[in-house]
């Protein structure tokens, strides 16, 4: 299962363009608007998206629901009242994720600082940065023909891994956060090879394998954090001690104003996403991971060992996935952790990485994009449910993985060299 | 005709003896470590068993370190067997045997202490139920993968059906309404499924994966929404039928005949999904388009038509099973309610080797284990922690999947996409 | 029936794979289409059967035109097909393959198990064709489960016209002599059968009238009288010839010694059974057999992809046995593999990418686990021009490239790093003319500068012109080793396992099917 291949699907190109003389570059624009090229699925996605989460806006919501029992009465009620819903509803979203108007205006008139205009955007920005590592822990995986769909349960070890070195030692910070953030990552990747080595030695299919070990990293949180070791010696409720102030990540925006969370691990995050994409496509590594990924047979009659490659892109992957979980333990977690701390931020990887098309730079934007969703949605909550945020997500990228079903609904024309779509092979 | 002889190549010798050394030596190892166990922790404690449903006080008790002991030396001599040499067609005998006597010692074992009991007739009834989403599921995989169409989205389904039947339910005031709206539900996700898999022909796996994470977010955010005006959520039920006499048989009794509707439908649907596949026109040609979709074609059957309403009737089976999490066990929805049991139900098809026959026989012994697990989470006094006894299902399955007790064959075009433009 | 076609053409986009064909198959004739792979046979016979749509044209049964939407179209108006890869479910039994899509039901769709295997037994006999209704095709012998599919496909409501689709493909020299005979009595009984082959003798010993196609058209239409060699000029337009100038071998010491070597299948079979073969340097030995007596998992076991059951592979002196891919590879073993779509090339990866695809971990092109781009497209470029590899340039993708230049790319990754022995796995299947002779001179190259050379071919044409020395294989095991100027019949007789008895009985059937 590589990520993607052009196929050449039954619809042949139409019939070629009589020869022009030079088409203006309007009308080159306006044709690549309406043709199924991957930039523009992405972009009909993404709208399509929010009209669909539109419309379960309305038919979810009671009162505008009831407006059009009385449609034809007084139509105003049912369509303005629509409209109301859908405004205010992605308009919160907005607020929460990239500027308050009300804080702009209490900013304008002398009332807030800079600091406090800057909130939903430090928000996007902490939210993004978990959505990064974990976004490529799957998308790693993805291009060596890997379905990593564990990244929850990789970077729940690799949190209690920080955790564990980010409360028990007692050293400088100089070496203390290195040596926290390796821990997590030594954890979620040991726990990530798993599904890797089950796949080469027994031939499990990893999608079931990691998800199963989800289900068994979610419940040994509960177990762990309920033991002495880890359990907070202050708090009853089910909470992690805190990490030592040495261990913790510096926030980037702390001097402008205490409450901007956004820490170093956003900074990381892009270097190992540098990193990953250096590695894919400098690295012999890479280049392993990338033909076993493309052609498994192939690349084990050239002598390269499918099932090491397995083995250790899941660890590396699941390493990756573990960074998410040291960002959360040593970054927004620093003051302890407990079972809400992880989010979906595991699961949401598996869309930041489909709509990223498993590439590393595609994988930030892509987390950008979700964790602007994420911090939206939790901060419009309760007005607007928390889970629209998946709903958007998982809505988006079954658009993305079928770009013929984008070109159907949308009548888009195909594109030279065929649509791009997600390979289909068997397990 | 020298033809006939011609290309058979030699089967491997199943009367020869062979040896399995990891197997045996594992086996041998976990065997003598129970003995010892047995013989040196559990002294003088007993496992109590008791029949408190049909004939109360009717109660017998099992010295634990004894019976712990033999079922160790059972395992180690298994191990032994496999280790010294043993013809190859009494390997899967062997290994089975050994492996069961192994996890009999450790329910034994979890059942010790003082104060647990093991009551028969309930764990064994609450058994049967609990295998009951394995069943559906696992009937849903098995219609679409007999199709050639892998459906790794049971675990959305689920959600959908569980969601959908208390909202229908409740709206409509009618369990049994209810009960269709899940179905209907747990259709129109597979219905996505059909078309992506059928006429775009993207990655099943993939496209699964998405449905679930679609199918958890449609439901959490209606979860949301719909709470804040009441009346959408509210449990419904479906009657235990209760077979008078029959229900009063000693350990059958309530097994059997006092059971919730739900367990009847799914055994009546083990049997009926049984029939149609390998009894009936419908049922050959599902298994060709799943072994060889070209032959099918070639002889007429339109293989993507047939994979198309295969696929998005499966739904109606796996919606049902998500019905079974809300109003079989009269609760109202709560996100993420199925907990992952959908993959469970993967598994359980793989054991049942895409038969339902195989795959009642998987559930059970699923429902069994996720009961038992239950059963002494909440009995207290257990030496293992709650949640590594909640883990025992999850862990099973990847045992299953790794194949580490067998390997099991997949219908051969089980996850391709067919193009009849292709030869 | 008569069929007819008229003008019938069939574009995939700008290709046009059959263009404007014209032919009559007369009721009761045997008419055969003659043409090389990739010349449009394949396509036209899809189209008959109703399984891809004609661009242009007609398609006329007893006069009338008829228009086929799909296969049962086609099987509704009398036709029936034996496809070269045969569309058997391999679970299921003769006679639910032989119903499949006619389904005998005692309504409500619930099968009638005994009323399909009474339907199998009266067509068998019939024909004289005779199958168990019970077996499980998988189980089946190849030449028996072609006889499934003619009963199959004579099992349509009103079978009259036979397809037959490169049906010898598969099978033994005395399985073909069978299937001719049964195609002659089908024929005198009234079937028309449409015959499609590239092998001229077969052609020639059973067809009435012959039509050959090259680039999707008719280009003669010949009676069976014809000689081979004008058959050949029509399908191939010019004078070929399969001789290669070659010297003598002079083979030296042991280079690749396979020794007692078991491969077993996942099932339990053993597909390689206690096998022995030694290659010298200097000599190519030709591994000659039906396909599917342990060829391919001999190759894998060789390159160490299978594990064997028992036995030892030597390479160069050494026990090899247990060494991984990679260090057979580092240490001087050439792998040609026979199916290039899927061990060959990545498709994905471009030219240069997979002129390394072995060599990939060594300088000079990475250092440090580093790749070092510079370096891989010299030695791309390099070898596009030794090989001559038709391609833009050598960042193209494989995929884009012809099937000849693919098999280019592997033969250059092969060629152009020292090696010690070469397995060539069916090099030049599905490769043009003018490729198939540029990999034949260098596998003689390769023999003369010393290399010891293991050659699998099915096409014994192959087999002669280049082994030094001829093996056949047969239940995975070498039946026979033999000199290359030994006569067809007897490696013919081999390749079937033939002891003695059974092959004074397969030298009766050869004389009785007149092929020689």
């Amino acid at each position: 299962m590589t990520t993607e291949n052009t196929t050449a699907t039954a619809e042949q190109p139409e019939s070629p363009e009589p020869p022009e003389s030079k088409p203006s570059f309007a009308r080159l624009f306006g044709r690549y608007l309406i043709e199924a090229n991957s930039v523009m699925v992405t972009v009909y996605s993404l709208l399509l998206a929010f009209a669909i989460g539109a419309v379960l806006l309305i038919v979810s919501d009671e009162q505008v629901r009831s407006s059009y029992g009385y449609f034809f009465a007084r139509p105003s009620d049912a369509l303005g009242g629509s409209w109301n819903l859908i405004y205010s509803s992605y308009m919160d979203l907005f607020q929460g994720a990239i500027l308050n108007f009300n804080t702009l205006e209490r900013f304008q008139a002398g009332n807030a600082d800079f600091g406090d205009l800057l909130r939903p955007l430090s928000e996007t920005l902490t939210n993004a940065t978990p959505l990064i590592f974990t976004g490529l822990a799957v998308g790693l995986a993805f291009r060596a023909g890997l379905f990593n769909i564990g990244a929850q349960g990789q970077m729940i070890f690799g949190m209690l891994g920080a955790l564990v070195i980010g409360f028990s030692l007692n050293v400088p910070a100089i070496v203390h956060i290195p040596l926290a953030i390796l821990a997590g990552a030594v954890a979620g990747g040991l726990f990530g090879a798993v599904p890797g080595v089950l796949k080469a030695t027994t031939g499990a299919h990893e999608v079931i394998s990691s998800i199963m070990l989800n289900n068994i990293a979610a419940l040994f949180l509960v177990w762990a954090l309920s033991t002495k070791f880890i359990h907070s010696e202050t708090r009853s409720e089910l909470v992690s001690k805190p990490v030592r102030d040495s261990a913790e990540l510096p926030a980037l925006l702390g001097w402008l104003n205490p409450s901007l969370r956004v820490n170093l691990a956003i900074v990381v995050g892009v270097a190992v996403a540098v990193g990953v994409w250096w590695l894919l496509t400098k690295s012999t590594f890479g280049y392993r991971i990338r033909a076993v990924g493309f052609n498994g047979p192939a690349s084990a009659t050239a002598g390269m060992s499918v099932g090491r490659t397995y083995a250790t892109t899941m660890g590396a992957a699941g390493a990756l996935a573990g960074l998410a979980g040291a960002a959360l333990a040593l970054g927004t977690g620093s003051g302890g952790v407990n079972t809400a701390t992880v989010l979906e931020y595991g699961f949401d990887g598996i869309t930041v990485a489909l709509l990223g098309r498993a590439n590393p730079a595609g994988i930030v934007v892509s987390a950008l994009l979700f964790g602007a969703l994420k911090a939206g949605a939790l901060s419009a909550q309760p007005d607007v449910p928390v889970d629209i945020s998946t709903l958007l997500q998982a809505t988006i990228v079954l658009f993305i993985a079928a770009p013929a079903l984008v070109k159907a609904i949308l009548r888009l024309r195909t594109p030279r060299g065929g649509l791009v779509t997600l390979e289909a092979k068997g397990w | 005709m020298a033809v006939d002889t011609a290309t058979a190549p030699a089967l491997l010798d199943e009367s020869a003896v062979a040896r399995k050394p990891i197997h045996g030596w594992s086996l041998a190892v976990l065997g003598a470590l129970m003995t010892v166990g047995a013989l040196t922790q559990l002294g003088g404690r007993e496992v109590l068993f008791r029949l408190d449903q049909t004939s109360p006080g009717a109660e017998w008790a099992l010295p634990a370190s004894f019976a712990v002991a033999v079922l160790g030396v059972l395992t180690a001599l298994g191990g032994a067997l496999m280790v010294y040499g043993i013809q190859r067609r009494f390997h899967k005998t062997v290994l089975a045997v050994a492996v069961t006597c192994f996890a009999l010692g450790l329910l034994l074992w979890a059942m010790s202490p003082e104060g647990v009991v093991f009551r028969v007739e309930a764990i064994l009834a609450g058994a049967l139920f609990l295998s009951m989403p394995y069943i559906f599921g696992a009937l849903s995989g098995v219609v679409c993968e007999r199709s050639g169409v892998i459906n790794i989205g049971i675990e959305g389904q689920f959600l959908m059906g569980a969601f959908s039947g208390v909202l229908v339910a409740s709206i409509s005031g009618n369990v049994y309404i209810g009960i269709v709206g899940a179905m209907l539900a747990g259709s129109l996700s597979t219905l996505l499924l059909a078309l992506m898999a059928t006429k775009y022909q993207v990655n099943q796996v993939v496209v699964g994966v998405i449905l679930n994470l679609l199918a958890l977010g449609l439901t959490g955010f209606m979860f949301d929404q719909l709470k804040k005006t009441p009346g959408y959520n509210v449990a419904a039920s479906v009657p235990v039928l209760d077979f008078g006499p029959l229900a009063e048989i000693p350990i059958i009794g309530p097994t059997l005949f006092r059971q919730n509707l739900f367990v009847y439908v799914g055994l009546a649907l083990v049997a009926l999904v049984w029939f149609l596949l390998f009894r009936t026109r419908w049922g050959l040609r599902t298994r060709s388009v799943g072994e060889h979709p070209a032959a099918a074609d070639a002889m007429g059957v339109n293989v993507n038509r047939l994979r198309f309403w295969n696929v998005t009737a499966a739904g109606l089976i796996s919606g049902f099973g998500g019905a079974f999490f809300t109003i079989a066990n009269s609760l109202a929805f709560t996100k993420n309610m199925t907990a992952g049991l959908g993959f469970v139900a993967l598994a359980v098809m793989i054991v049942g080797r895409w038969n339902p026959l195989g795959v009642l026989a998987g559930a059970l012994i699923f429902g069994f284990t996720t009961q038992v697990s239950r059963y002494l989470d909440t009995a207290g006094n257990s030496i293992v922690p709650g949640e590594f006894l909640q883990m025992l299902p999850y862990a099973v399955t990847i045992v299953v999947v790794a194949g580490l007790i067998g390997r099991a064959k997949a219908p051969a075009a089980d996850g391709v996409p067919y193009n009849p433009g292709d030869k | 029936m008569q069929l007819e076609l008229r003008g019938l053409t069939k574009k995939f986009g700008s290709f046009t794979a059959d263009d404007d064909i014209d032919l009559t198959v007369e009721p009761g004739q045997i008419h055969a289409i003659l043409g090389e792979n990739g010349a449009g046979k394949s396509t036209l016979m899809n189209m008959l059967y109703g399984i891809l749509r004609p661009t242009a044209g007609q398609i006329l049964v007893d006069g009338e035109p008829v228009e086929f939407s799909g296969p049962g179209d086609a099987i509704a108006a009398g036709i029936g097909m034996v496809h070269q890869h045969f569309k058997l479910v391999g679970p299921f039994s003769v006679a639910d393959n032989v119903q499949l899509g006619r389904e005998h039901t005692r309504g409500a769709g619930v099968l009638s198990i005994r009323d399909a295997r009474e339907a199998v037994r009266e067509v068998s006999e019939r024909y004289g064709l005779a199958l168990d209704p019970d077996a499980i095709v998988e189980n089946l012998p190849v030449g028996v489960q072609q006889r499934v599919e003619i009963v199959k496909a004579l099992s349509g409501p009103k079978t009259e016209l036979l397809i037959l689709d490169e049906p010898t493909a598969v099978l033994t020299p005395a399985e073909i002599t069978e299937l001719l005979e049964i195609m002659r009595s089908l024929a005198d009984s009234g079937t028309s059968i449409l015959f499609i082959s590239h092998k001229l003798k077969e052609v020639q010993s059973v067809a009435d009238t012959v039509t050959v196609i090259r680039r999707g058209k008719v280009v003669a239409e010949l009676p069976p009288t014809a000689s081979t060699a004008e058959m050949a000029s029509a399908m191939v337009g010019r004078a070929i010839s399969l001789e290669v100038d070659k010297t003598a071998a002079e083979p030296g010491e042991p280079r690749l010694e396979i020794e007692g070597l078991t491969v077993v299948d996942d099932q339990g079979f053993k597909i390689v059974d206690g096998l022995d073969l030694t290659v010298h340097s200097g000599e190519i030995v030709g591994l000659a057999g039906v396909e599917g007596n342990g060829q391919t998992e001999l190759a894998r076991a060789v390159l160490g992809l299978m594990k064997p059951a028992s036995g030892r592979v030597r390479l160069d002196g050494r026990d090899a046995t247990h060494e991984p891919p990679a260090e057979r590879i580092e240490q001087g073993l050439g792998y040609i593999p026979e199916d290039r779509a899927r061990d060959g090339v990545i498709t994905e990866f471009t030219v240069a990418e997979n002129i390394i695809l072995n060599q990939y971990r060594d300088r000079p092109y990475s250092k440090r686990g580093v790749v070092d781009a510079a370096a891989v497209r010299k030695r791309a470029v390099d070898s596009i021009a030794e090989f001559d590899i038709r391609t833009q340039s050598p960042t193209e993708l494989v995929a884009s490239l012809s099937g000849g230049n693919q098999q280019k790319v592997i033969i250059a990754r092969e060629f152009s790093r020292p090696r010690r022995v070469l397995v060539a796995a069916q090099p030049t299947r599905g490769v043009d003319v003018g490729a198939t002779e540029f990999i034949h001179s260098r596998l003689i190259t390769e023999r003369d500068t010393g290399t010891g050379v293991l050659l699998i071919s099915s096409e014994l044409d192959e087999i002669y012109a280049l082994a030094d020395r001829i093996a056949v294989i047969y239940n995975g095991k070498i039946v026979g080793e033999v000199d290359p100027d030994t006569p067809r019949e007897v490696i013919g007789r081999l390749m079937v396992g033939a002891d003695a008895d059974a092959a004074t009985e397969a030298d009766h059937a050869e004389n009785d099917g007149g092929d020689r």
